[in-house]
């Protein structure tokens, strides 16, 4: 590795933290010159080549009409500053809402831009850290909702880190940015790790104080379907008769009462151990049992159906992080 | 990382492709028509290319166009360092880079390339028309920038084109402040200018029928600003020329390189008496392609790029290739050569061709032994001329003894027949004599100080040595025409056939009319305004800046910088102050804000993004005592606010959320 290289590293790191330091968490921002930066774009630099080279040729044919462009030219870049400022001066950005997904997969976070007056903000580039840039144009006045991606990589509250909102527009000449940091409630579940080795080995054994998969031959009756039901116990037959919308009930709902139990992952480490519990718990609701939940300290009781199903993702998602959002360190 | 935004915008495309469009017309003139015509395609197959019916050039294609280009320009060029070879290589490159036009990288370079070439053309004209154009494809290459950052799906719009002129209007402020301050320095090295047009003006020879010719134009040859009141306009001889040699037909001006050293070093003034006070002028000449000043006698510059020559004329050093401008100070007054001539220059200044114009020779010599004194001879013919000759611009075409059938057949002529028959004359005579040519008076601007001198204004005269007086002005003209010193040929003219022939739509020709002149008078005054303040404005720099800010320091350029951004952003502070007026808050939001910031205080704040309605539902749950209230407060408010049905009532909002009580909680 060549040693300019690792210079730029170390300023691009001390870039970071100073900008890290700078941003705190916040539940909404507004952008005005305090928190806005803005420099010359690549493009910028090549327009100053230009004025440059003008300088030169109105210089040696000593003839002012081009010295007046050339002065034309630089002084349009100064007042870009300006426009390009403008751009994003006087947003008002607000997180609206934020999906909840397991870790690793992107969280679409919908967010908010109001502007009092209708002013075009063309090419307005949002992206989080690490994740799908985003080209928004903002025009009227009021709010405007947009959903950006957002990458994850630890469980917990989604902290999907630093969004870059930057923007060149009108001129092209400079960049102006900011970076934003917002906290969301949605969680970030562990990312599931299949545990289905150990499943089968316990089936084998007979032992298991769950029954099979899908309990289909205790096939027991019809309910009315309601939501939040699993789509697969859905009696699709008689919808399709246009008998109304039923769910088949299967089993014993005792007899198939689950229990995703913390203490059956001994002698793992705390990730390990929630990814697969998160695992079986979308199993089991794959498969439509009643299933509950117990960590240390809490417990859920059994239950069914996707409400359910979310206040389990969520114990595990918050397991060891305290109410206040703050970070479990833990967490690699 | 890529970023999303790499493409052009369709829109950006339309406004680069105006841009380069622009930019050709600018320069149609400048470039060989292949280059042109090049160009035209270029567009035209990424016009086409982008309607798709033509596919992007393959690149066999592409480098035959690049090879080809680069051929022709050599063989059209003899060198490619000069500025027209580079403006076509530049072109013909743009051009070809259109076709592979698709990022919005290659868009920016190219508009830059516009705006280079764009300005580069103020190097060949500096027209006030002409800058205005220069300016127009500014303002289109500055809406192609716009348009290359706008989002890719948008159409054809004029929209960036009010951006950008409001980017413009805002820079102009600033560009002034540059423009007053920034220190040009010389030029660096030099580049042959751009080979010119015809040299214009009066010539270096003289034959009789010359100065006619220049009468049919009415192009600036100079202007002149004189720093006290104007001279009398029969003083107002501006000499350029002085044609000492005579062939017989034509009249020439010395070398200055001959044995008497013409070129006088700076400092010696020993053949010049001065007599009285100096006046003091700046000439802003007009490119002539030559190297003759026009002042008035006797005239000296401390301008380091001109030289002055013994028979009292100022000469460039190089060719006035531009418009420029110089300060001179010119004594009305003067003895010029009065102790004698230089053997050498004595001798030319009398030499006459054998055998030309044998008649004339004779009646000299006659006139000469009937009158020996030449104050007397010189007063004889003037005389002559006064009687029986006519003074017209349509003068009948004469054979090989011109001087000879001027005199004593036709009788017509015009100024340059009179001058060069005249110092004829004297020279058969015996005395030495020579034909001055330069301009004669112009138009004095009544309120302005200053003078502005066409061609139609050329004029020749004679100047005869007397002793001890030495050279003296004679104006042969004036005996016949006395009406052409006192007036403008404008004037004298008016209704001649010959006079602005090569300009049938001039304005001058109608200004009689009060307001055509009134226009005229104007618009020459903004030409001169533009070639001083403007063109000519480095010269004068140093002076206004001291003028303009009392002392040039650095606090003071500073605070002209800061009254500069000042004025560009007037406009938008004051747009500013009226927005920060707040904006008024929905009353049924600020009563719901209230609301929550009563639970905020007790402890229960509400969450980012949560709905009032959630809101009064987590309340609920968790300060089962506040429930009623909190949900009688949302449920109004959410009727309120989004339910059209619901009758206004902002006051039942109001009194609930003012009784609206929240105790911390006890636990």
């Amino acid at each position: 590795m060549n040693p300019l290289s690792a210079v730029r590293q170390a300023l691009r790191r001390r870039y970071r933290q100073w900008i890290d330091r700078r941003t705190q968490p916040e539940s909404e921002c507004y952008l005005n010159h305090r928190r806005l930066y803005i420099l010359p774009s690549k493009a910028g630099f090549g327009f100053l080549a230009l004025v440059g080279a003008l300088w030169w040729l109105a210089t040696n044919f000593e003839n002012n009409l081009i010295f007046m462009l050339c002065f034309l030219l630089l002084a349009l870049f100064v007042v870009s500053i300006h426009f390009t400022h403008g751009t994003l001066s006087g947003l008002r950005i607000k997180p609206v809402r934020a999906q909840s997904v397991f870790k690793g997969d992107a969280a679409a976070v919908e967010l908010s831009f109001s502007q009092v007056r209708a002013r075009c903000r063309e090419q307005v580039l949002l992206r989080f850290a690490g994740g799908e840039p985003l080209m928004v144009t903002l025009e009227k006045a009021g709010d405007t909702f947009v959903t950006v991606l957002a990458p994850t990589t630890r469980r917990g509250f989604l902290d999907p880190g630093l969004l870059t909102v930057e923007s060149v527009y009108p001129a092209g000449l400079l960049r102006v940015w900011t970076y934003i940091h917002f906290r969301f409630d949605a969680a970030v579940y562990p990312a599931p790790l299949s545990d289905r080795a150990r499943t089968s080995d316990r089936r084998g054994s007979g032992e298991g104080h769950y029954s099979g998969t899908s309990g289909s031959e205790d096939y027991v009756g019809l309910k009315t379907f309601e939501a939040g039901e699993s789509l697969r116990h859905v009696a699709w037959k008689q919808y399709a008769r246009e008998q109304g919308l039923w769910s088949k009930q299967y089993g014993d709902p005792v007899d198939s009462r689950v229990w995703v139990d913390w203490d059956e992952y001994a002698g793992m480490d705390t990730e390990q151990r929630l990814s697969r519990m998160t695992w079986q718990v979308c199993e089991c609701d794959a498969a439509g049992k009643v299933y509950g939940l117990r960590l240390p300290g809490t417990e859920l009781s059994p239950n069914q159906g996707l409400a359910h199903r979310q206040s389990a993702l969520r114990r595990l998602a918050l397991f060891g992080i305290d109410d206040e959002g703050g970070a479990a360190d833990e967490t690699p | 990382m890529k970023r999303p935004d790499w493409q052009l915008s369709r829109n950006g495309l339309f406004w680069v492709l105006f841009a380069f469009a622009a930019v050709i017309l600018l320069h149609l003139d400048h470039l060989p028509p292949w280059v042109t015509a090049l160009a035209g395609l270029c567009i035209l197959w990424r016009v086409l290319e982008y309607r798709g019916r033509v596919s992007f050039p393959p690149w066999p294609l592409k480098a035959v166009l690049v090879i080809g280009s680069v051929a022709g320009l050599t063989l059209v060029y003899p060198s490619l360092l000069g500025l027209e070879p580079m403006l076509s290589m530049l072109i013909a490159g743009f051009g070809l880079k259109l076709l592979e036009m698709h990022h919005k990288r290659d868009a920016f370079a190219l508009v830059y390339l516009a705006f280079f070439t764009a300005a580069v053309d103020c190097i060949f004209t500096q027209e006030i028309p002409n800058f205005i154009l220069v300016l127009v494809t500014f303002v289109i290459a500055a809406t192609a920038l716009v348009s290359i950052n706008q989002s890719k799906s948008r159409g054809f719009s004029m929209s960036p084109s009010y951006t950008a002129l409001k980017m413009m209007a805002t820079a102009i402020p600033l560009m002034l402040a540059l423009f007053l301050v920034v220190p040009r320095l010389g030029a660096f090295w030099s580049i042959p200018m751009p080979k010119n047009q015809a040299q214009t003006g009066v010539g270096d020879t003289l034959s009789p029928g010359d100065i006619s010719s220049l009468v049919g134009s009415d192009k600036l040859a100079f202007r002149v600003r004189f720093d006290g009141d104007v001279p009398a306009r029969e003083r107002l001889y501006w000499r350029g020329l002085v044609f000492s040699q005579f062939d017989g037909r034509e009249w020439r001006q010395a070398d200055f390189y001959g044995p008497d050293q013409p070129i006088l070093s700076r400092g010696s003034d020993e053949s010049i008496v001065r007599l009285g006070e100096p006046i003091s002028y700046s000439l802003t000449m007009e490119p002539t392609n030559r190297r003759w000043l026009f002042a008035l006698s006797t005239p000296t510059s401390s301008e380091p790029g001109i030289q002055r020559i013994r028979d009292s004329r100022l000469v460039s050093v190089d060719r006035i290739e531009q418009r420029q401008n110089f300060t001179i100070r010119s004594w009305l007054d003067y003895r010029l050569e009065p102790e004698g001539l230089h053997p050498y220059r004595e001798e030319m200044e009398r030499h006459l061709p054998p055998g030309s114009n044998p008649e004339t020779m004779r009646v000299a010599r006659k006139w000469a032994s009937e009158t020996p004194d030449v104050e007397a001879l010189i007063a004889r013919v003037l005389q002559l001329f006064n009687r029986s000759f006519i003074y017209t611009l349509e003068p009948p075409l004469l054979g090989t003894h011109a001087v000879d059938e001027f005199l004593w057949e036709t009788r017509r002529g015009f100024c340059g027949h009179f001058a060069g028959s005249f110092a004829f004359f004297m020279r058969a005579a015996g005395y030495p004599a020579r034909v001055v040519g330069g301009y004669l008076g112009g138009e004095v601007h009544p309120s302005e100080n200053f003078v502005t001198v066409r061609q139609y204004d050329a004029h020749a005269w004679a100047e005869v040595w007397i002793a001890e007086k030495g050279w003296v002005r004679i104006d042969p003209t004036a005996a016949v025409a006395p009406e052409r010193i006192e007036m403008s040929l404008a004037d004298l003219f008016d209704n001649e056939d010959g006079f602005l022939a090569d300009s049938p739509l001039s304005l001058i020709r109608f200004r009689d009319f009060e307001f055509v002149n009134w226009i005229v008078l104007q618009r020459d005054y903004l030409d001169y305004a533009w070639a001083t303040w403007v063109l000519g404005y480095d010269q004068r720099q140093a002076e206004f800046l001291k003028r303009l800010l009392g002392q040039v320091s650095m606090f003071r350029l500073i605070l002209l910088f800061l009254v500069a951004a000042g004025i560009s952003l007037l406009p938008y502070l004051v747009k500013w102050l009226i927005i920060r007026q707040r904006v008024k808050l929905d009353p049924r939001d600020a009563m719901i804000q209230i609301f929550c910031a009563k639970m905020a205080r007790a402890g229960m704040p509400r969450r980012t993004g949560e709905g009032i309605f959630d809101f009064a539902c987590r309340i609920a749950a968790e300060r089962p005592q506040l429930e009623n209230e909190a949900m009688a407060i949302a449920t109004t408010y959410i009727n309120q606010r989004y339910d059209k049905r619901f009758p206004q009532q902002i006051n039942e909002l109001r009194r609930m959320v003012r009784r609206f009580n929240a105790p911390k909680r006890f636990e």
